[in-house]
């Protein structure tokens, strides 16, 4: 580089300068495609889905990406469960994030095998009964960190009623 | 770290297919949206986003229509209907509105082959599926949104028959919720049972198959046997039958003639006997129906034999072979369908209407008399 430092780069870094405060926070965008499990001979591929068939198999991948220029932290990503669907047992996903379900509509969210509910049964008593991944309504990823710039993309699976 | 793609383990070969049972209606949108809630780096909360929302449609899964097994009918008497109709109900099982070609097939035994005819030739039947589980008692159903506006749902609208859990009932309204994604079915009377979330509610029609009986080829009956039959439109390739054919007998009268005589006036009757010339034979002529169906306009015709002479005013008719010539009713020449045709000498009997009339199993006897030149 020339030793002679233009004017106009100068005031350039000083609108970067100026413009730095504005700009000092995360910002997390998310969107989500969904494809469709399709077989083909043996094997199955996904496509782009539409529209679906009661049985089909949907996948709904969320790409999250933090166009701000610091890190967010504690970015919990929450879906419910879409109406018409039930859950994929172990098709949530997300790299590097800790993923747990809710059974009661978003109130209250474990790890799988901590998602329990009461049942009380004919005697009086009360049994605590794992609930199946069926009876998921939401799953949450949480990623301790999502640094500037960076993206990620978690991902779930459910059958169309 | 730009790009942190996850490694998505597959192992959904592994999981069985849920139970058909529940299902969801033909045309619903599955939306699904996903929000972030996060912090900056010193912990502060930020304003949550959200995504945009993604759709998936639901299609149409074509499904065999369940096809109702009309009882056999009574027998019918060949040439006495152009047809026999048969009533059926055809209820979809599908997801949603689906149109069903109607067909028959008729397999004859003992009789001639026929066309059913079929009215009408196709119906359309509506079809969603419970949104919420529905209740005895309740008066009203809720089903996905169908994606339109309108005064019915996937085709079921105010005075559609539909079936809830094998049930039916006849819809009074639909109201559509866009907002809540649902349906509201009104119904004309309560549930009498529940049904659950995800059940099909299929809509019900009747149509008719008309069976021409055809013609007993041998002996006194034969049967047509009908199976209908409906099949999707949207998928050929799927459709539903009766599942017990319905078995029409078609039956024919079966008259067998007797012919006696008798050489003592009508007292004893044989095939055969001898007398000398100027015995007056009574003649003893029996037409018996051992078909099971009425012959009608049953009409006797008997040359009187050479050497012999008409004797009028002699004749008489009975309904059962064992009345004697004495206690059988008399005929009159020339009346009640009774003639003697002197010119071609022949004794006549055709009484048609009742009298004509030989039921299946009965007898009409005809007595008339001749003197022995």
């Amino acid at each position: 580089m020339s030793t002679r430092v233009s004017a106009a780069f100068c005031s350039l870094i000083a609108i970067f300068l100026l413009a730095l405060p504005a700009l000092a926070k995360p910002r997390i965008v998310i969107a989500i495609q969904q494809f469709k499990e399709v077989a083909d001979g043996r094997s199955t591929k996904l496509v782009p889905a539409q529209s679906a068939s009661p049985g089909d198999v949907v996948e709904y991948q969320l790409v999250y990406r933090n166009e701000g220029d610091e890190p967010a932290t504690n970015a919990v990503i929450q879906d419910p469960i879409p109406k018409g669907t039930t859950y994929l047992a172990n098709s949530a996903n997300g790299d590097g994030t800790e993923i747990t379900f809710s059974s009661d509509k978003g109130q209250t969210f474990a790890p799988p095998v901590k998602l329990t509910y009461d049942v009380k049964l004919p005697n009086g008593s009360v049994e605590k009964r794992t609930v199946t991944p069926a009876e998921y309504t939401n799953v949450r990823w949480t990623v301790k960190q999502v640094p500037a710039g960076a993206s990620g993309k978690v991902v779930f699976r459910v059958r169309v009623n | 770290m730009k790009s942190r793609l996850a490694v998505i383990a597959v192992g959904f070969g592994l999981l069985a297919p849920l139970a058909a049972m529940a299902s969801t209606a033909a045309n619903t949108v599955i939306s699904n949206t996903a929000t972030v809630n996060y912090n900056d780096a010193g912990g502060a909360a930020q304003t949550p986003v959200t995504s945009a929302a993604v759709t998936v449609t639901v299609t149409l899964v074509a499904s065999a229509p369940s096809v109702s097994s009309p009882p056999n009918p009574a027998p019918v008497a060949q040439g006495s209907v152009t047809s026999v109709p048969l009533s059926y109900t055809i209820t979809s099982t599908a997801n949603g509105l689906d149109s069903y070609t109607l067909s028959a097939t008729v397999t004859p035994s003992n009789v001639t082959a026929v066309t059913a005819t079929i009215s009408p030739t196709s119906v359309a039947l509506g079809g969603t599926t419970l949104a919420l589980a529905a209740n005895t008692g309740d008066t009203s159903i809720t089903v996905p949104y169908d994606g339109v506006a309108g005064a019915s749902v996937n085709g079921i609208g105010a005075g559609s028959v539909i079936v809830i859990g094998g049930n039916t009932y006849t819809v009074a309204s639909v109201t559509k919720n866009p907002a809540a994604n649902t349906a509201t079915i009104a119904l004309s009377t309560a549930l009498t049972a529940g049904g659950t979330l995800g059940s099909i509610v299929g809509e019900r029609k009747t149509f008719t198959v008309n069976v021409p009986p055809g013609t007993v080829t041998t002996g006194p009956s034969g049967t047509q046997t009908v199976v209908a039959t409906g099949t999707s439109v949207a998928s050929p390739g799927i459709s539903g039958s009766q599942v017990t054919a319905t078995v029409i007998t078609v039956t024919r009268p079966v008259l067998t003639v007797a012919k006696f005589v008798s050489t003592d006036g009508g007292v004893t009757f044989g095939a055969n006997g001898t007398a000398q010339p100027g015995t007056v034979l009574t003649y003893k002529i029996v037409a018996s129906n051992t078909g099971t169906t009425d012959a009608t306009t049953v009409a006797f015709t008997d040359v009187v034999p050479q050497y012999l002479t008409y004797v009028s005013g002699q004749a008489k008719f009975a309904t059962s072979a064992a009345t004697a010539y004495s206690a059988a009713t008399a005929l009159t020449e020339s009346a009640g369908g009774y003639t003697f045709t002197p010119a071609t000498n022949t004794v006549s009997y055709n009484p048609g209407g009742a009298n004509g009339t030989v039921p299946g199993g009965s007898v009409l006897v005809l007595f008339f008399q001749a003197k022995i030149n």
